[in-house]
């Protein structure tokens, strides 16, 4: 008992801490600052992280293995540790009216995430992800005085909902044929109604499944709510969705994916079917997310679709996971996800203090330069790692995962990914241009809060750091994984 | 033609006539009262498929429980009565033949692959044997949910409740 307390201490800790926040909101007058609220949710998640740390690199299954942790999944919620982290540092300046049921939402969704990518069962996965989306429907409503900020909450939920419902009846169909909803065991038995003759239902479910995946992830043909969301979500939740939601999606599908298809006598779907599916989606999401991007004036609207481009690039490097099965892709996905985070995340956050209370179209960043030349510099900084220009992380990220494409011979798919990465250039650098070359008619100087410089600081360095030195992230992560 | 197919085929009507009442009712109590049916009936056939848990479950749940907070949410909140338009324009029309053309692969898809052999009369689970899995095997989905459903509560609180300035 005692041990199972230790292995599942990440999460328990998030319950304290959502726990004592539930409390806190109601012992705190209606009118006093919330910010206590928030310097807890903050210690909650370091504690979560700490406790992560500690656990090592010990394998660990749990409840008959419907829960499991190893060193690759530890890495990963150390992500989305560090994701919210930023995020929390964020809301400081954030204005939602309930800033308490705020934090505890956004600790409940990591809670949601982080159990989501350790669940090696069906019912456990589809109650981890509804956790995280339904706490993300609330978040992204929460400026209620922003009517976009409703409508971007109500197109999520219908959206969600009916991702929900698909996922959950592809679900189904793979329990009928396997009898079982362990994800370690089910493969074999999928492999026994394979030969028997129930290839169709295998079909089926995987066809419903891809559906609700690839809305959960905002891939094309299934990305319709993404721009709308980003947009009208506030500035802290859209970095949370860009950053936490979307890690955790990947790496859900990845291991529902890999896991379903396993067993020896699955292989031939697996070739025939999965990837060339997950092909599609990747090569679609790629070309219409970076060329849509090209129209977009409002600055998250653009980023929504370059945010659909790049799920399309971490596609390309789930496929040669899926392919090869080796470290060197694990590390590769792993590689841009750093990098994807940190360039989001100060993004995100140099957006959210130059817009304020204005709705960021381009024209809020025009001669930017001028008013805050640090600023300028830091967002070129985070556009061009998003971009992949040589010396930031971005370009890293997507050298590795092209390597790996290449190594799996996918042609077409690297060809695609050069040649949209060539067109994402185009509206990234026209933001730069704005901020440098464009005349200002508003010189109102821009002033950050302390938290707000904090994010862009880690983020910024980050993004040098493991632009110009890869292999220290590389060979850590191939120890500590291997 | 014995007296279980004649229980499903009432049921089932009743629970497809239901939704359709649900879709086409201009009154939002109409459409509560006609989802409950609809949960009624699927009670009765989870009752002949022989999980009798899951009926009572349904019954508890769904029927019951929903039914009547969807009743009192009418009730307590003033729904705008507007006439729905009845035309049907062109999205309508890409929706029902999508709708269509999914029902006819899934239907096509069951009907094609081998009936699985009748199940033998085996006993059903019994609330204890479910109870042992909920709370040892599940354990862990068990609490998540009810973080999930406090999630829910307090996410319907904030988003329902007025300004307060």
């Amino acid at each position: 008992m005692r041990e199972m307390v230790m292995h599942l201490s990440p999460e328990w800790i998030l319950l304290v801490g959502i726990a004592l926040v539930l409390i806190g909101e109601i012992l705190l007058h209606k009118d006093s600052s919330r910010s206590m609220l928030g310097i807890i949710a903050i210690l909650t998640v370091l504690g979560s992280g700490t406790l992560l740390i500690l656990q090592g690199k010990e394998v660990i299954t749990l409840f008959d293995g419907s829960y499991t942790s190893d060193p690759f999944i530890r890495s990963i919620k150390g992500l989305l540790v560090a994701g919210t982290l930023f995020v929390l540092l964020l809301s400081w300046t954030e204005k939602i009216v309930a800033k308490g049921e705020y934090y505890l939402l956004v600790l409940a969704a990591l809670l949601g995430a982080m159990s989501l990518i350790s669940s090696s069962d069906l019912i456990f996965l589809f109650v981890s992800l509804e956790l995280l989306s339904l706490s993300a429907y609330v978040l992204v409503g929460m400026q209620q005085d922003r009517l976009v900020s409703s409508e971007a909450a109500w197109k999520y939920v219908i959206y969600g909902g009916a991702s929900s419902a698909f996922l959950l009846y592809g679900m189904s169909f793979f329990y009928g044929l396997s009898g079982t909803t362990n994800l370690t065991k089910i493969s074999g038995n999928l492999a026994v109604a394979y030969v028997n003759g129930y290839e169709l239902f295998l079909y089926l479910g995987f066809v419903l499944l891809l559906v609700g995946i690839g809305f959960k992830l905002a891939a094309v043909p299934f990305h319709m709510w993404a721009p709308d969301v980003y947009q009208g979500a506030p500035t802290t939740v859209t970095t949370f969705l860009a950053i936490v939601s979307k890690i955790a999606g990947f790496i859900f599908a990845l291991r529902l994916i890999s896991m379903l298809f396993a067993s020896g006598g699955l292989q031939s779907i697996l070739h025939s079917m999965v990837v060339p599916s997950l092909l599609i989606l990747s090569m679609l999401s790629m070309i219409f997310g970076n060329v849509t991007a090209l129209k977009q004036h409002h600055l998250k609207r653009m980023l929504a679709y370059s945010s659909i481009g790049h799920a399309g690039y971490m596609l390309v490097a789930v496929i040669s996971i899926l392919l090869d099965k080796q470290e060197s892709s694990l590390s590769s996905l792993y590689y841009y996800f750093v990098a994807y985070l940190l360039a989001s995340a100060g993004t995100f956050a140099t957006i959210h203090v130059i817009a304020k209370d204005r709705s960021p179209d381009r024209k809020v960043l025009s001669g930017l330069y001028k008013r805050s030349p640090g600023l300028a510099f830091s967002l070129s900084v985070f556009l061009l790692s998003l971009a992949g220009i040589p010396f930031t992380a971005g370009f890293i990220g997507k050298f590795t995962i092209l390597v790996s494409a290449f190594g799996n011979s996918m042609y077409w798919l690297t060809g695609t990914m050069l040649l949209t990465t060539v067109i994402s250039y185009f509206y990234y650098f026209r933001v730069i241009r704005q901020m440098y070359w464009q005349e200002d008619e508003d010189v109102s100087q821009v002033t950050m809060h302390w938290s707000i410089g904090i994010v862009i600081t880690f983020s910024l360095i980050g993004t040098f750091f493991f632009g110009i030195m890869p292999n220290v992230l590389l060979q850590n992560l191939s120890n500590w994984i291997g | 033609m014995n007296a279980e197919f004649l229980a499903f085929s009432i049921l089932s009507v009743f629970a497809i006539g239901g939704a359709v009442f649900f879709l086409n009712a201009g009154k939002v109590m109409h459409m509560a009262i006609a989802l409950a049916f609809t949960f009624f009936s699927l009670a009765g056939i989870y009752l002949l498929l022989q999980a009798e848990f899951l009926a009572v479950v349904q019954v508890l749940v769904y029927a019951g429980g929903i039914s009547i907070l969807m009743i009192f949410g009418i009730m307590l909140t003033k729904p705008e009565e507007g006439a729905p338009s009845r035309s049907f324009q062109y999205h309508q029309w890409i929706s029902l033949a999508t709708v269509t053309g999914f029902f006819v692969i899934i239907m096509t898809i069951i009907y094609q692959t081998p009936i699985l052999t009748p199940a033998g009369k085996e006993t059903s689970a019994s609330v204890k044997s479910i109870g042992s899995i909920l709370f040892k095997n599940y354990a862990i989905p068990f609490e998540l949910a009810s973080i999930l459903l406090l999630v829910a509560l307090i996410g319907a609180i904030v988003l329902a409740r007025k300004e307060q300035k």
